[in-house]
């Protein structure tokens, strides 16, 4: 996979489309032109890291459209939002939506240079998360589940006596499941094990097929 | 006693001629001398019976009396006669009295025989002080000459130099002010073949005042509706100009971060390339937005019709876009030029576009299109604007009238105002609906032959 972002511009008018292009290249990024919604929802690939420049108002399906369509189709590349001629009403929708930031038409190279950065930062956030979420479940998917119910007991809070008087085993029978399963999910202390069960159980991924 | 009275028919025909009398201006007999007359004779009949030359005279009187009363009937048609024509005479001396406009007779030699009491408001003379002298005398200097010879060449040809109804001439007024008046004339030949001339002289002045007071109005109300629309379009300008702003925008900030590293030189350059024509591209929006919203007089100068409606598609377009709707132009290839005012037919252009493209969108249109085709006759250039809305349904002479409007929102003036800027063109706007639903909107306008001079 490459690394380096592409930058998507969803825009209907050439001259600021090539402008928009030409400065992002100029940043080091790649970049995909589009010049309708239409346009992009045929054309997308969010498995490249990267973001969207989305003018609101476009032949056809408006910007504000397409993000709502995308959000709810669980495209999850962070969207900044362009218009030439923006009212409140347009950024608080952008902005509930999900927006990183909504820029006004003319803007400087630097302010689209930051919030381009600032989009690829939450991309890139969202993006390991995300991987460690599947790494996660993938180790829970390990254990078998008497393992797991101890490791749930343990990250409540509970002593290795009090879950064997609750599940009315002997304290050496807890202690091995315990040992075995923190082996299997290669860690060593409790906080971890918090960790990766919350990551484990955190929904991303059906979020994403919902 | 009367019993012989009763054989004749004398006494009856005497007592009844004595009631003459009662007419004293009885005018052919001294009806005195016939009273004398009757009264001898009417003894004699009281006397002995009738002879041979009493019954003579009988016939005599009976034949005078039948005379008179053939008199009296005449001289009573007469008195009626002479009674309707004096009622006649004040009634016409009433009308030309109580006229507040003010009017002169003259006669043949260009005097004036009559001036009613209006002449004094109008003209500043004493209507009696008028009676004999010339008309001239009330004719400002500057058209004395035409008044003499048009007056000669109808006297001599009896061919009209001036519209005789309604035209606007000057007149003198005695405080040596110049008057417009609007005048009417009428002439008469009397029978001995002399012309009398009546002219009635309107005061113009308040004619000419309201007519300002219109036009004045009328360029107010298309300066508001020209500012209304440009508010209307605002929005979309704002997005017009600030895609290309945009672009000017980066390309700078890049240009100038490049600026001193040689490797880059082509992107800088390119990128000022970009600026300049973007910039231009911003003030081409900008000069076709002041155009509109200026105020102006009537202009008449020749311009092409196809480049108004270019410059105004130019204007709408990203509206049109929002609305989804397609723009179809058929633009004659014959050179439409007409000569007027290029703005105010823009503003028709534009708003037979906008209420096109607003009846498409009210009424959520399957085809959303718009065709603008200009086309030639012979002396016409027509500009159609067809639509696939829901057609007119108001009547078509309705939808022409100021405040009346299909739109929820809308003023209505907009359809009166590009008639009469149509109409000051010479020209007039159509409506029809078209068999396959919509409706065209046409503008007709006289085509101007272009000869190469654009003055």
């Amino acid at each position: 996979m490459n690394l380096i972002p592409v930058i998507n511009v969803v825009d209907d008018d050439p001259a600021v489309s090539q402008a928009i292009s030409v400065v992002a290249r100029s940043f080091g990024y790649r970049v995909a032109l589009y010049k309708s919604a239409e346009d992009f929802l045929y054309g997308y690939d969010d498995t490249q890291p990267g973001c969207i420049l989305l003018d609101v108002k476009m032949p056809g399906m408006s910007g504000l459209e397409l993000q709502r369509m995308l959000r709810s189709a669980g495209v999850r590349l962070p969207v900044i939002m362009m218009s030439g001629h923006g009212d409140i009403q347009m950024a608080v929708d952008a902005m509930t939506n999900g927006a990183v930031t909504f820029l006004e038409k003319p803007f400087r190279m630097q302010v689209l240079g930051d919030q381009i950065a600032k989009a690829i930062e939450l991309d890139k956030k969202d993006r390991d998360e995300r991987e460690q979420q599947i790494t996660a479940r993938e180790k829970l998917e390990s254990l078998t589940d008497k393992e797991k119910t101890v490791l749930i007991e343990i990250a409540n809070g509970l002593t290795n006596r009090q879950i064997a008087d609750k599940l009315n085993l002997s304290v050496r029978a807890i202690e091995d499941r315990r040992s075995r399963a923190m082996k299997k999910l290669k860690i060593n202390s409790i906080v971890e094990l918090v960790t990766i069960l919350n990551l484990g159980s955190t929904s991303a991924d059906q979020n994403l097929q919902s | 006693m009367f019993t012989e009275i009763h054989s004749g028919n004398g006494l009856s025909v005497a007592l009844h001629s004595l009631r003459i009398d009662h007419f004293s201006e009885f005018p052919v007999e001294n009806p005195i001398q016939i009273i004398q007359h009757y009264s001898v004779s009417s003894s004699m009949y009281l006397s002995p019976p009738l002879s041979m030359s009493d019954s003579a005279e009988i016939s005599h009187h009976e034949r005078l009396a039948a005379e008179n009363a053939q008199l009296r009937a005449r001289v009573m048609d007469l008195t009626a006669a002479v009674n309707r024509l004096k009622e006649a005479s004040d009634m016409y001396r009433i009308v030309a009295d109580t006229a507040t406009d003010a009017i002169l007779c003259i006669d043949e030699e260009n005097e004036i025989i009559y001036a009613n009491p209006s002449c004094q408001e109008l003209l500043g003379h004493c209507p009696a002080s008028l009676i004999g002298r010339p008309l001239t005398s009330l004719i400002p200097e500057h058209l004395q000459a035409a008044h003499e010879t048009g007056f000669q060449r109808f006297i001599q040809t009896g061919v009209k130099s001036i519209s005789w109804s309604g035209v606007e001439l000057e007149v003198l007024h005695a405080d040596g002010s110049i008057i417009p008046v609007d005048v009417s004339i009428g002439s008469l030949q009397a029978p001995g073949g002399q012309y009398r001339f009546t002219g009635f002289l309107r005061d113009a002045r308040p004619r000419k005042r309201f007519e300002e007071e219109s036009r004045v109005r009328m360029a107010t109300l298309t300066h508001a509706e020209r500012l209304k629309s440009a508010g209307e379009l605002a929005a979309g300008l704002a997005h017009e100009l600030n895609q290309p702003l945009s672009a000017v925008c980066l390309h700078a900030d890049l240009a100038h971060q490049l600026f001193d590293k040689p490797d880059q030189n082509d992107l800088v350059k390119n990128s000022l390339e970009v600026i300049l024509l973007q910039s231009e591209r911003a003030s081409g929006i900008l000069n076709t937005l002041r155009e509109l919203i200026r105020k102006s007089e009537p202009i008449q100068l020749k311009f092409s019709v196809n480049d108004a409606v270019l410059a105004v598609t130019q204007l709408i377009r990203a509206e049109l876009q929002s609305h989804e709707i397609t723009l179809d132009l058929q633009l004659t290839s014959e050179d439409p030029v007409i000569l007027g005012d290029r703005i105010q037919i823009e503003q028709v252009v534009l708003n037979l576009l906008k209420n096109a493209m607003e009846s498409i969108h009210e009424c959520d249109s399957a085809t959303r299109r718009i065709a603008v085709r200009t086309h030639c006759d012979a002396s016409m250039l027509i500009l159609d604007v067809i639509d696939t809305g829901p057609g007119i349904t108001d009547p078509v002479e309705a939808i022409f009238q100021n405040f009346v409007s299909s739109k929820p929102n809308g003023l209505g003036i907009g359809l009166g105002i590009c008639q009469s800027i149509a109409n000051r063109h010479h020209g007039r706007i159509t409506a029809t609906n078209n068999c396959q639903g919509g409706a065209t909107f046409s503008l007709h306008v006289p085509r101007q032959q272009d000869t190469g001079e654009n003055s």
